[in-house]
């Protein structure tokens, strides 16, 4: 190339090094403007509209304030839709004028070129190469310094999970019998039937004057589930339409301790499940291992907690079809959860018994029921789980699932829950009959005093129940005949509850009464929890835990302090 | 005339600046509208289908092209110019058109996870891209960052006035890659993410956008590149480190020249690299070597001591490092929820218990994971004090070098240095690009070893 090209070429490129490089320092300038406009002035931050939001929740049906805002958030859209494209393109711009930028640097190099001249850089150093690598080894071990400074400081925080033996004390070391009995794990107690024998029930208190009430605390969400208690936690569920809660309170003291929801993925929303007044969407009583406190929800949350409310394990066995609501208890036997999936109707075989693991929530064993939608809750009787439903009493193996003896007895819409008494298994057909059952073949009906709606409660050898009508029937559980009878008036939803010195009964209307538990009838209390209930009591140390249809009481007996 | 044909031309690059600038158009993301009124629902998004498997090959084959082509550029053909234009043409398919994906660099965590994880196969691009490079370097040294890979050739093209590194500053910044790699490849084949590619600081440039961490990284290798030559391939990149290990076996490596150097120290400065190894300058002294025998003797005795040291403490970095696998994160988070030690929930950890799965199973799996990251922590502690001892024993060294020749592991094969070397141009008979006359060319003759003792004393400039 001739020395006058050369210099041409030369000058082109620094020209256009020069303005590849105004042009540079005007686009970053633009961009770093148009970033800080799209921080002050952003939609996602506009005051204005955050203003005139405000606004808009105070007069939720101006017209003219929706228009207005649409109008500006019209007006900021567009103001960052041009932010973004113009941020967009400036950066594209950058990126090609630095290329420009390079691409001509490179060529002033070229054209500039002089060759090196050793002459001018002096002579070499003899030692240069070993100072060099002396201070090369003290720079390498600089280096190995500061990992191991890293290392040392990245150490102090290890990653913290439990250790092996707090999981295995979970796991391994479940309550025993005697703490199981002692406590009110479940439905109607931890047999199931009702009664209590270590209990007393008080009286002297009224609910409606407050006499005798140690203290009365408002439940968050409603529901008609139970309470159960572990040692001083009562714990209760509720549901709003938003979420399903389960509550612990506290025995002395009333205070809810702490309320957990529970997070079921992907499952029905609570308020997907149809459901009438009578049931509502918490009507399953929890029940709890002392380790554990299991839920269920009408629609289909299944969910395990600790007793310090974190959830262990939770999801949805579906969206029951129950024309009322679904309402069956928990059953918990062992390492087992039980629940008496019965919904729909008897040919569309979509009910089934399904035992899950209570510590992981998989389904240990599942088997289908030929039966139609039902209220009932499982039993726990010898061993077996009993579960009535229409038209079918079956017997389950709770290891496997596997029917031990079965019964085509019961009709209607079966809510009673199955008890023993007397060594029977005792059913109900709603309004009709009672069976006394000895390994599934009948040994006594019952046509007078049959319940519509709550289950029997029995001590074993008496039977309690109650009809829609009000009538409060006595039945020998041996014979199944009728000791007496009483109309009490009123409807009652809750079961009698069986206690060492008398028999509780709670009416719909929250009338609550006292009856001697003998072989004729005799009053000992009556008197009113001030507001309606449909839930079944829980007694423990001389006092009853009831919930109503807003609040959770404790009754005892006036001037006394228990321990 | 030539003063108005100038300015043309000026003004003409000057208008295609500017139409290049404004020529550029693309779709914008924002954040999108809410129909609480009309109850609209959005489309959902659809995930980009992946790369055809064609088109994957046709990487493949593009790459193999652009290495032979590097490889011949810088070993054969000897040509800088081929090379720059090679590596452009890596910069627009590998980096712009491919945005940075796949990449030999990002590679080797496929490998390394493919070899840790039995679940895992590797794919056949990652396999290619992350091995053939390596199989160039044992043969002919690191070619693969002369020409075909656009991260280098970002950087190359960048320098623009490239300043010398002090040679002891260079010995301990590029332990800081080995390092890296040790990490890196901890992180890949234990499942905690390719920290490689999360942090590369070049992605936000090839793709146009990025967090605003990498992107600030991105602009200071970008500007620190101005002025020292490939900081990122030097000092942070793993895969130049597998390169210079491949690299320090080649035969067919770059050689300053293919005849005999005269050690005329015109190519002494031409690598803005360090990767140029001048000749010794005097026979050594074997009377005067004690202190430099002690000293080797005391790093090789303490290099074992080191080693055990970084297995050890890689063994608790380990456990550190395993919180950024998301089981282990999540572990961790329940446990803390579980103890009472944080209050509420987390996304995850909600989701996780809405799954109705036992913590217990994940607590399970979450240890056997930190397991893994532990023995994975001591092998990378042992690899990075391996380095180490190994730099320190190295630098206590002394070799005997009789001509100025590229360091194999560091050369990077840009070719840089073949145009300072006078040997070259009369091997070519050409004058900086330009034929030499005839009647010069004639009497041009490369000196050899025979003819170098007959000529006139060529003693090396300055060293007396």
């Amino acid at each position: 190339m001739k020395p006058e090209h050369r210099k041409l070429c030369f000058q082109a490129a620094q020209a256009v090094a020069i303005a590849s490089a105004v042009f540079m320092l005007l686009a970053g300038g633009v961009l770093i403007a148009n970033q800080f406009a799209g921080k002050v002035g952003g939609m996602m931050k506009s005051q204005e509209i955050s203003h005139l939001q405000a606004e808009l929740k105070k007069q939720p049906k101006n017209e003219q304030l929706k228009d207005h805002i649409r109008l500006v958030d019209l007006h900021l859209r567009r103001n960052t839709f041009y932010q973004l494209e113009l941020s967009f393109n400036t950066t594209r711009a950058l990126v090609w004028s630095l290329v420009i930028l390079l691409a001509s640097v490179h060529l002033v190099r070229t054209f500039r070129a002089t060759p090196p001249n050793p002459l001018e850089w002096g002579p070499r150093d003899t030692g240069e190469e070993r100072q060099s690598n002396r201070i090369g080894r003290y720079a390498v071990a600089a280096v190995f310094g500061f990992a191991i400074a890293a290392g040392v400081m990245v150490s102090i925080h290890p990653v913290q999970l439990p250790g092996k033996q707090a999981t295995v004390e979970v796991v391994e070391t479940p309550a025993t019998a005697a703490e199981l009995a002692a406590n009110w794990i479940s439905f109607r107690g931890p047999n199931g039937r009702g009664q209590f024998p270590a209990a007393t029930i008080p009286v002297g208190w009224d609910g409606a004057t407050g006499k005798g009430v140690l203290w009365k605390t408002e439940v968050p969400l409603p529901g008609l589930s139970s309470p159960v208690r572990w040692d001083n936690a009562l714990f209760l569920t509720g549901s709003s339409k938003d979420e399903n809660r389960l509550f612990r309170f506290d025995v002395e003291s009333g205070a809810l301790v702490w309320s957990s929801a529970v997070k079921v993925l992907n499952g029905p929303k609570p308020g997907d499940a149809k459901v009438n007044d009578g049931t509502g969407l918490a009507a399953p009583t929890p029940v709890t291992d002392g380790r554990r406190v299991y839920v269920m929800f009408a629609n289909g949350d299944v969910a395990a907690f600790t007793l310090a409310g974190k959830q262990v394990w939770a999801k949805s066995v579906g969206l029951p079809e129950n024309s009322y609501g679904y309402s069956a208890s928990l059953l918990l036997h062992e390492d087992k959860i039980f629940i008496q999936y019965d919904v729909g109707s008897e040919e569309d075989g979509k009910s089934k018994m399904i035992a899950l693991d209570s510590r992981t929530g998989q389904e240990a064993w599942s088997v289908k029921r030929e039966v139609g939608g039902g209220w009932t809750s499982p039993a726990l009787i010898d061993n077996q789980v009993v579960a009535a439903g229409n038209p079918w009493v079956v017997s389950y193996d709770p290891a496997t699932g596997k029917e031990l003896w079965k019964a085509n007895l019961l009709h209607g819409d079966v809510a009673p829950s199955p008890i023993q008494a007397g060594g029977f298994v005792v059913v109900t057909a709603p309004g009709a009959e009672m069976f006394g059952l000895k390994d599934g073949k009948t040994v006594w009906t019952l046509k007078d005093g049959v319940p519509e709606t709550s289950s029997p409660g029995s001590d074993g050898q008496r039977i309690y129940v109650i009809s829609s009508g009000g009538a409060l029937t006595c039945i020998d559980a041996a014979t199944g005949k009728v000791k007496w009878t009483e109309e009490l008036g009123e409807e009652g939803y809750a079961s009698p509850v069986v206690a060492s010195n008398g028999v509780l009964i709670v009416q719909r209307n929250g009338t609550m009464i006292v009856v001697e538990n003998a072989d004729a009838f005799k009053q000992l209390h009556k008197a009113e929890l001030g507001e309606a209930c449909d839930a079944t009591p829980l007694l423990h140390n001389g006092r009853i835990y009831i919930r109503g249809q807003k609040h959770l009481y404790c009754l005892g007996e006036p001037n006394v302090t228990t321990q | 005339m030539r003063t108005v044909r100038g300015r043309w031309l000026q003004w003409g690059v000057f208008a295609v600046l500017c139409l290049a600038a404004f020529s550029v158009f693309g779709v914008q993301r924002f954040p999108p509208p809410e129909f609480t009124e009309t109850g609209h629902q959005l489309p959902s998004l659809i995930s980009i289908p992946p790369r055809s498997l064609l088109w994957q090959y046709f990487d493949v084959f593009v790459l193999l092209v652009v290495l032979s082509l590097s490889t011949w550029l810088a070993l054969k053909k000897r040509s800088r110019n081929g090379l720059v234009w090679t590596g452009i043409f890596s910069i627009l398919y590998f980096g712009f058109y491919r945005k940075g994906c796949i990449c030999a660099i990002g590679a080797i965590q496929n490998i390394a996870q493919g070899v840790f994880d039995p679940t895992y196969i590797v794919p056949f691009t990652a396999l290619v891209f992350g091995l053939v490079p390596i199989a160039f370097a044992l043969f002919f040294g690191r070619t693969f960052c002369a020409g075909a890979c656009p991260h280098g050739a970002l950087q190359d093209l960048l320098l623009i006035k490239p300043i010398n590194i002090p040679n002891w500053l260079e010995h301990g910044l590029r332990m800081l890659a080995y390092i890296y790699l040790g990490l890196a490849v901890v992180f890949a084949a234990t499942g905690g993410g390719y920290i490689i590619c999360q942090y590369d600081p070049f992605i936000p440039i090839f793709r146009l956008s990025g967090d605003t961490f990498m992107v600030i990284t991105g602009v200071i290798f970008l500007l620190v590149g101005m002025f020292v030559g490939r900081p990122y391939c030097r000092f942070f990149c793993p895969y130049g480190v597998l390169l210079g290990m491949g690299g320090s076996f080649s035969k067919w490596r770059v050689r300053i020249t293919p005849d005999t150097c005269t050690k005329c120290r015109l190519c002494e400065q031409s690598c803005p690299f360090n990767a140029i190894n001048k000749s010794s300058l005097a026979e050594v002294d074997a009377s005067n070597l004690g202190p430099d025998k002690r000293r080797l003797a005391w790093l090789l005795v303490l290099a074992p001591l080191l080693i055990a040291g970084g297995i050890y403490l890689g063994g608790h970095t380990g456990k550190t490092m395993a919180r950024k696998h998301a089981r282990v994160n999540l572990a961790e988070r329940i446990h803390f929820e579980e103890s009472g030690k944080v209050v509420g929930t987390t996304d995850a950890s909600a989701a996780y218990r809405g799954t109705g799965k036992p913590l217990d199973e994940l607590f399970a799996e979450a240890g056997k994971v930190r397991d893994r990251y532990v023995l994975a922590g001591r092998w990378a502690g042992g690899w990075i004090a391996l380095v180490i001892a190994g730099k320190l024993v190295s630098l206590a060294m002394r070799r005997r070098r009789p001509d100025y020749e590229a360091d194999q592991m560091r050369c990077v094969a840009c070719a840089r240095c073949y145009e300072y070397c006078p040997q070259e141009h009369l091997r070519r008979q050409t004058l900086y690009g330009i034929p030499m006359p005839l009647a010069m060319a004639e009497k041009a003759v490369a000196p050899t070893p025979a003819t170098l003792g007959k000529l006139e004393p060529v003693e090396p400039v300055g060293t007396k």
